[in-house]
């Protein structure tokens, strides 16, 4: 799998802690990304169907609540897998950034110690 | 049923009929849930999204196919439009010129029968189960065989190699995606069969 979209990032994230249904993944994405990603109803049962297809997650339960079908899916090995190598390689570019970042701010505050004599 | 549940699942119409027969109940759910009470209808963002999602179930977007998969959908559509021509030309003959060019009426209702034939088995071999498609495709190619006039051999003979690549493909044990190929067939027959039956007919001399 290359590079993950962020819906399908935090649809896989949602599971980390435990097979969902439906509503619950859309509200647990919301809560883990600061109400960033709130996916649509529809958007959350394509991500589902690739992902099932993919082997990343898995149909755990099925029951009926108010005469509907209340399915709950879980992460797959491979799935906690997929997640797993791509929170490092954001981990690794978010780096790239950040240590660039501190490296400037350290210079910063070195040019202005050497500006102002004790 | 309450009056948001009746236009979600109204909404999910978009969706084909065996993945609503599946999934219908569930995706009414989470859009219950999402929509909260007082509503009769789901967002628009949800309606949106449902729509989007529904059209790239019945394109196939969403399925993965296997290569062999991919290779047995391409040949079929290769064959399918190869034939449309054929079906076309039958089907636009007798529509345009019924018993202008026929000697007898029993070669315009073989035409008739031919090119409702090779329809049938452009758009079987999209559903039908294997044994049964590619007895189809053998029966019509064996019609198309039966060519009573000696100038249409050529004619008779070029459907047979595309209804010959439908019945092997029918053989095959790969699962096509469940999407709206199979209407590729019927619309380019009746195009071309509608151009056909209205062009003018040739100088009889």
């Amino acid at each position: 799998m290359g590079e993950m979209r962020e819906p399908t990032y935090f649809v896989l994230a949602a599971l980390l802690d435990g097979p969902l249904h439906g509503y619950a993944i859309i509200q647990r994405a919301a809560e883990i990304s600061d109400n960033r990603v709130r996916l649509a109803t529809g958007t959350l049962y394509t991500a589902l169907d690739r992902l099932t297809a993919e082997g990343f997650v898995r149909l755990v339960s099925e029951e009926v609540i108010n005469g509907r079908a209340r399915r709950s899916y879980g992460l797959t090995d491979s799935g906690a897998a997929a997640l797993t190598a791509e929170a490092a390689r954001m981990e690794q570019a978010a780096a790239v950034v950040t240590g660039r970042l501190r490296h400037q701010d350290a210079a910063v505050s070195r040019g202005r110690g050497r500006e102002c004599p004790a | 049923m309450t009056a948001i549940e009746r236009h979600c699942r109204w909404l999910l119409v978009v969706y084909p009929r065996w993945y609503r027969e599946e999934r219908a109940d569930e995706i009414v759910d989470t859009l219950l849930e999402a929509a909260g009470p007082n509503r009769s209808w789901p967002s628009s963002k949800d309606a949106r999204a449902l729509i989007l999602a529904g059209l790239r179930v019945r394109a196939g977007m969403q399925q993965r196919l296997t290569a062999g998969a991919n290779v047995k959908q391409a040949l079929l559509l290769a064959a399918v439009l190869l034939l449309a021509e054929y079906s076309a030309s039958d089907l636009g003959i007798v529509g345009g010129e019924w018993g202008r060019i026929f000697p007898s009426m029993l070669f315009a209702w073989l035409n008739l029968v031919l090119g409702l034939a090779t329809l049938a088995v452009m758009v079987g071999a999209w559903f039908g189960p294997g044994r049964i498609v590619a007895a189809a495709a053998i029966a019509t190619a064996c019609l198309w065989a039966y060519q009573p006039s000696d100038n249409q051999l050529d004619r008779a003979i070029q459907p047979i190699a595309p209804l010959g690549c439908i019945a092997i493909l029918a053989l095959r044990r790969e699962r096509l995606a469940r999407s709206w190929l199979w209407l590729v067939g019927p619309a380019r027959t009746s195009s071309a069969s509608l151009s056909r039956g209205s062009s003018p007919p040739p100088d009889s001399g």
